[in-house]
């Protein structure tokens, strides 16, 4: 019994060592959203403090933030959502017919540095008359999205035991039904872990958006530079938008935690 | 089921969406026939892009973009970023050749010589002689000639300058007073007077700052440079950082440092050194003349209301400070490159040049400085009259005009330090001309 209460003591003070640096990072940012341009040029920095919701009031009504949010999740929720399309039957045909070429050579294609894309989409882009638009940044984003989702559904696929399709192919499932009935629901865990984490690497790509988007498309991480000025940093505005953009991700990953972490620490078909 | 097909009306809707719809067809710019005298609407219909980097200049002219539309019939789309997001964006766009901005803002010292050797940038001097596209109440001549001058390149013109900045001595008039010295005019005097406060002091105020961090420091040590009758290179487009002009205008740099000077003054930049200033813990300052409002600020300084302006003190060569800018610049590829032209026109006449300068923006025309309602609300005649006077003596360059700015920069800097620390000034000279020389030959 005591040991036991040791043991969870010592379990959850392990948790609270790891997680203590990043969330105080997190409320660091919360908190500058909460105070004056002088509050926080402050020194030493003022830990009592009369919150003021002024920038997070400012990053709403003076910067078009709404626009940017709603581009920024409309090229997200594409990006991924084509990539699932795409990535999940090439990830089954990956794992299933053991194309491990196939999927190093998509994971080449997402480790080469990002800049070295930038030039020549530009000119694609430019040529077909896409720059700033919807297509230009989900199409780029695709890269980031797609060789992602490919890699950890393959892992997930792999873990399928083949009987489970061979006694659905005797009842009569066509490979595409397979595919539909039954892999579909098995590895599903797998799909909404690759899904946020794809929407976040997404969601924070800076490069391709600012290069690619332009005064209709611009997305929230290249929107938040906005609060850069040529002379100071309006450290409350920036801290506020931060805040602001970190929300639908965090959201997001609540929402679906309970499925991320048993795509996580799970294979397939264990449960 | 349903699901699926609400699922793909969405994308259907959200595809067919004009984002999606790429680029739409710009309306073909109705060019009239041509007539002989200047008209603002000779481009009605056209559409030009205006790219810019967040700057309060653009604060300015943002909200009066729909006068200019009013005026001239034109669409502007003006897309604005961050300083480094703005770099970024516009070299991706130039190097690909297929950028369809129209006009830009470029800080010729920095980026000039890289711009026009690439062949970026349309000359102007057609479009400033043309009677046709020239407005006649534009007033070249008002401009002044220092910040033309530094958008020329191979005798071409390709930069209208939007504001002008200079470098000046601040200094505490308190101290002055109190140590019975007097406002130098040589350098010598420069000299003597910072040895007089740092040692009437007892080495507890120091007798000026100036920035010692490497390649930060050569935007202020130029002007004793030229002063002293160096230059960053000679006629044949060798460093000349090693001359002996250059050389005692280094020694001399380091001196003042290393004597009469912050201990840190190795490491600091200007935010490092006009503080020390504004703190009251240095009688003087050689630094940007835009600094003007912090040191004025109660709130951040302890020197407001006390500090005097002056030009740079008379070297061996005089007087001889830089001015720096930005200006606005249009694309070699634009398609309305005339049309550009007059909106580089309206953005840099003498009406937006009082408005900036009234908000605290210095202009690079005379007629704002010497405008009866800029002088009634100046609340600083002696930080205006020595601008002027800077201006007018001005050498536009304060960068060497080579594509690698940053490379010799960071080159000259390590001999600035040196000579700070107090080494052989003219061993490091020769070791950064050697560098200079080195980067110049890999660049070609």
């Amino acid at each position: 019994m005591g040991k036991s209460y040791i043991k969870t003591s010592l379990f959850y003070i392990g948790i609270a060592a790891i997680t203590i640096l990043p969330l105080i990072v997190f409320l660091w940012m919360f908190l500058t959203g909460l105070k004056t341009q002088m509050e926080n040029l402050a020194i030493p920095p003022k830990i009592i403090f009369s919150p003021t919701l002024q920038n997070f009031k400012s990053v709403f009504a003076q910067n078009d933030f709404l626009k940017y949010l709603f581009n920024s999740f409309i090229v997200a929720v594409f990006a991924v959502a084509i990539s699932l399309l795409f990535g999940l039957p090439a990830a089954y045909a990956i794992a299933r017919f053991k194309m491990h070429k196939i999927g190093l050579t998509l994971l080449i294609a997402r480790m080469i540095p990002f800049i070295s894309y930038l030039i020549p989409w530009f000119i694609i882009f430019r040529k077909l008359r896409l720059v700033d638009t919807y297509i230009a940044l989900i199409t780029t984003h695709l890269i980031i999205t797609l060789p992602f989702i490919i890699w950890i559904m393959v892992n997930f696929f792999e873990n399928v035991p083949l009987s489970l399709e061979e006694a659905a192919r005797i009842d009569g499932c066509s490979y595409f039904q397979v595919f539909i009935r039954i892999l579909i629901p098995v590895v599903r865990n797998g799909i909404f872990t690759s899904s946020v984490l794809g929407f976040i690497f997404s969601w924070n790509q800076f490069l391709f958006s600012l290069i690619l988007s332009g005064n209709r498309t611009m997305t929230v991480p290249v929107a938040v530079f906005k609060f850069i000025s040529y002379e100071e940093i309006n450290w409350g505005g920036l801290a506020a938008a931060a805040t602001t953009i970190t929300l639908p991700p965090l959201i997001l990953t609540l929402f679906i935690q309970k499925h991320m972490i048993k795509g996580l620490t799970s294979g397939a078909v264990k449960g | 089921m349903r699901k699926a097909v609400f699922l793909l009306v969405l994308l259907a809707a959200v595809l067919t969406s004009p984002l999606f719809a790429g680029g739409k067809q710009e309306s073909a710019g109705t060019k009239k026939a041509v007539s002989a005298g200047f008209d603002w609407k000779a481009f009605e219909g056209t559409k030009i892009k205006i790219m810019v980097n967040k700057h309060p200049w653009v604060d300015i002219i943002k909200p009066k973009i729909a006068e200019f539309e009013a005026l001239t019939g034109m669409k502007v789309e003006l897309s604005i970023y961050p300083e480094d997001q703005f770099r970024t964006k516009r070299t991706v766009e130039m190097v690909s050749g297929t950028s369809d901005v129209d006009v830009f803002m470029l800080m010729p010292g920095n980026a000039l010589a890289q711009y026009v050797q690439s062949g970026w940038l349309a000359p102007l001097n057609g479009l400033m002689k043309s009677k046709q596209y020239l407005w006649p109440d534009y007033d070249l001549n008002d401009i002044y000639p220092a910040a033309l001058n530094a958008g020329v390149r191979g005798g071409k013109n390709y930069t209208v300058p939007l504001l002008l900045e200079t470098s000046l001595l601040a200094y505490n008039k308190d101290i002055f007073a109190r140590t019975g010295v007097t406002v130098p005019k040589t350098m010598a005097e420069l000299e003597s007077a910072a040895k007089k406060i740092y040692e009437s002091s007892n080495g507890n105020t120091y007798g000026i700052t100036l920035r010692g961090k490497k390649a930060s420091a050569t935007s202020q040590w130029v002007d004793f440079l030229h002063s002293f009758g160096g230059e960053w290179l000679d006629s044949n487009g060798k460093a000349a950082v090693d001359s002996p002009e250059a050389i005692a205008a280094t020694e001399f740099y380091g001196k003042l440092l290393r004597l009469y000077g912050p201990k840190s003054a190795p490491s600091n930049s200007w935010y490092e050194s006009i503080s020390i200033f504004m703190q009251g813990k240095a009688a003087m300052v050689y630094d940007a003349s835009v600094f003007k409002p912090n040191y004025e600020n109660p709130e951040k300084s302890a020197v407001s209301g006390k500090v005097g302006y002056a030009i740079i003190p008379k070297g061996p060569a005089g007087s001889i400070p830089h001015v720096s800018n930005w200006g606005l610049t249009i694309y070699s590829g634009s398609k309305h490159k005339e049309a550009g032209w007059l909106f580089i026109q309206w953005a840099t006449s003498k009406a937006i040049a009082l408005q900036g300068q009234l908000a605290g923006i210095p202009s690079a025309r005379a007629s704002a400085w010497s405008s009866p309602e800029f002088k009634s609300k100046d609340t600083s005649p002696e930080w205006t009259n020595a601008s002027i006077a800077s201006y007018k003596v001005a050498s536009p360059l304060w960068n060497p005009p080579v594509i690698p700015v940053g490379e010799c920069r960071d080159a000259m800097g390590s001999a600035i330090v040196a000579s700070i620390l107090g080494q052989d000034v003219k061993a490091a000279s020769r070791e950064a001309a050697k560098t200079i020389d080195k980067i110049l030959a890999n660049s070609k």
